[in-house]
């Protein structure tokens, strides 16, 4: 089944149609991605596409990946950059978790350092920050140019191994 | 009065807010700042989608830990209270969003259109299914002036965490996303409102695990959230460019700059007060740097320069105009028998801005306090009785006459 949204010019194509969240799916982070064109509906909270244009809002974290095209684009057409570029968890994203509770494992060390990105996350990071630098020196913002230098800067400095 | 634990001491009450001392810098114009981080647990569907069930489980969860250690020693007085919204009293919950300490939404516990249709059905879902709709409507259909609303139908599990007794930080479960984090401060303080969000994100997320994406950072209900979830914004009082006429000029400037400039007390209309709320917008593929700079280096001191020279321009050229408003103004507080909130912010605001033009000899701290007391919740909780809309009106304007020293 393929649906073509008009305004967001998307085909999304039904891959799973099912309310609830799919038996076979881990309810943990990383939930499977089958994202070809789109899919109709969230693998894991089964909120579908169409539901989430009428009400605005999405139904878990899992709706990012199963989306993802469709999102992009509509927030790049309302002003965002195709990438994020802030703040990321502080600590390390394989500490043991309790899904149950949404816990982190107490017991497991905290790394109070500074967020390790991987190596394509860097780049696209890069390429955005890159990019709002040049448009804030053709602008002749030149404030905001040093605040995107030193935010590239300190992505640098987060590649190099500078804990 | 109302049952329940008492959220915050009568001396509290009374000293108005924290964040309303006028303590901060370019505190004429700039009443408070804010930051504002939606998070979200990886383990859970986010409020609007997830049953009764697993609401209640991540209220439990959260409250647990920010409760536990989590927010201590961030905020000088390090006491952190916890209060379940849903258990709470309509006067505490509509008291808690005069204090701007959690949202109007938070209050009423509704979420979003079509939750309650849209979430899976389990044992404990609410029977009427009408119900969540119709509390929404009641709500809108309630007039400004109206005191505490019903408590809604459905206990949603959704809860507060506030620090005492500055009330500077303060941490909503189940809001929209499941936890909001807010840090408020008196006058332009953007910079340390931010230090002290982060400080408190990265104390949070020690102990819960962020939903969170390379490609979209920290993933929220409404995707306009999404990115660094961080929405920065400062409460101004523009009197000078209403009186002026120049407040136009200040939205169609902010809009192209891809802020929000709205009133403080509703979205479209005239701002009650000339209290305007100016914040940021996208949060995708902007770090918090650049969103920090541009409003408090950038955008911020702009607005608060034209407010200025508005307000010294109707001085040099405008003085008769303008002392007729300020005198009008102090004249219906210091005589009226009958006042609505919004009367008594309008009136209220010439008045504060008469005092900071040194036209009245009035007490400007004292002034911009009653913004607050004059609210329904504050009036209530500080005569110690609970009042229907008529008799609110007769004992704001005779607290109101009482404190300006009218007759």
């Amino acid at each position: 089944v393929s649906i073509v949204h008009s305004k967001s010019n998307i085909v999304v194509t039904a891959v799973s149609l099912g309310a609830g969240a799919d038996p076979n799916d881990p309810a943990g982070p990383g939930p499977a991605v089958r994202v070809v064109a789109g899919v109709a509906a969230c693998p894991r909270c089964g909120l579908t596409y169409a539901a989430f244009r009428q009400h605005g809002l999405l139904g878990c974290e899992a709706c990012y990946a199963a989306f993802g095209e469709a999102l992009g684009a509509l927030l790049e057409r309302a002003g965002g950059a195709p990438h994020h570029v802030g703040k990321s968890p502080r600590v390390g994203a394989d500490r043991p978790t309790d899904p149950a509770a949404g816990r982190l494992n107490p017991e497991a060390p905290v790394a109070r350092s500074v967020p390790t990105l991987d190596p394509e996350d860097r780049q696209r990071r890069e390429s955005v920050l890159r990019k709002q630098l040049a448009e804030a020196v053709a602008a002749e913002q030149y404030e905001r140019a040093v605040c995107l230098r030193d935010e590239l800067r300190r992505l640098e400095q987060s590649g190099g191994g500078v804990a | 009065m109302t049952g329940g634990p008492v959220l915050l001491p009568p001396e509290s009450i009374r000293a108005g807010a924290p964040w309303l001392a006028g303590t901060g810098r370019e505190s004429d114009v700039v009443i408070s700042s804010r930051v504002r981080l939606a998070r979200n647990l990886v383990a859970f569907p986010f409020p609007s989608r997830a049953t009764l069930a697993q609401r209640a489980q991540t209220l439990e969860a959260c409250q647990r830990h920010l409760t536990g250690g989590a927010l201590d020693g961030l905020t000088p007085g390090d006491r952190v209270a916890w209060a379940p919204v849903h258990t709470l009293s309509a006067m505490d919950r509509h008291l808690l969003v005069e204090r701007h300490l959690m949202s109007k939404e938070h209050a009423r516990g509704i979420a979003t259109p079509g939750a309650t249709k849209a979430a899976p059905p389990t044992a404990d879902a609410p029977k009427g299914p009408a119900s969540g709709k119709a509390a929404e409507a009641a709500a809108e259909a309630r007039p400004a002036d109206a005191g505490p609303g019903e408590a809604p139908k459905t206990p949603e599990p959704r809860g507060i965490a506030f620090t005492l007794p500055d009330e500077s930080l303060s941490v909503m479960v189940n809001e929209e996303d499941h936890l909001r984090v807010q840090v408020l401060r008196s006058g332009l303080a953007l910079s340390e409102a931010w230090r002290q969000a982060d400080e408190a994100d990265d104390r949070i997320e020690a102990g819960l695990a962020y939903a969170y994406a390379p490609r979209f950072g920290y993933l929220t209900a409404c995707p306009t959230n999404v990115g660094c979830g961080v929405r920065m914004s400062a409460m101004l009082h523009l009197p000078g460019l209403r009186l002026s006429g120049e407040i136009e000029k200040v939205k169609r400037a902010t809009r192209d700059m891809n802020l929000a400039l709205r009133g403080f007390y509703g979205e479209n209309s005239e701002a009650a007060g000339d209290l305007y709320q100016v914040s940021n917008q996208m949060t995708l593929g902007k770090p918090e740097s650049a969103i920090l700079h541009e409003l408090e280096r950038e955008i911020l001191p702009e607005i608060v320069r034209y407010e200025r020279d508005a307000r010294a321009g109707l001085m040099q050229r405008k003085r008769r105009f303008l002392e007729d408003q300020v005198f009008r103004a102090l004249g219906v507080l210091r005589h009226a028998r009958l006042l609505t909130p919004e009367e008594a912010l309008e009136r209220l605001s010439l008045v504060r801005l008469g005092a900071m033009l040194g036209l009245i000899d009035a007490n400007e701290p004292a002034v911009t306090r009653l913004f607050l007391l004059t609210q329904p919740a504050h009036l209530q909780r500080l005569l110690g009785r609970e009042m229907d809309q008529g008799t609110r009106r007769e004992a704001r304007a005779d607290f109101v006459r009482t404190s300006l020293g009218g007759a």
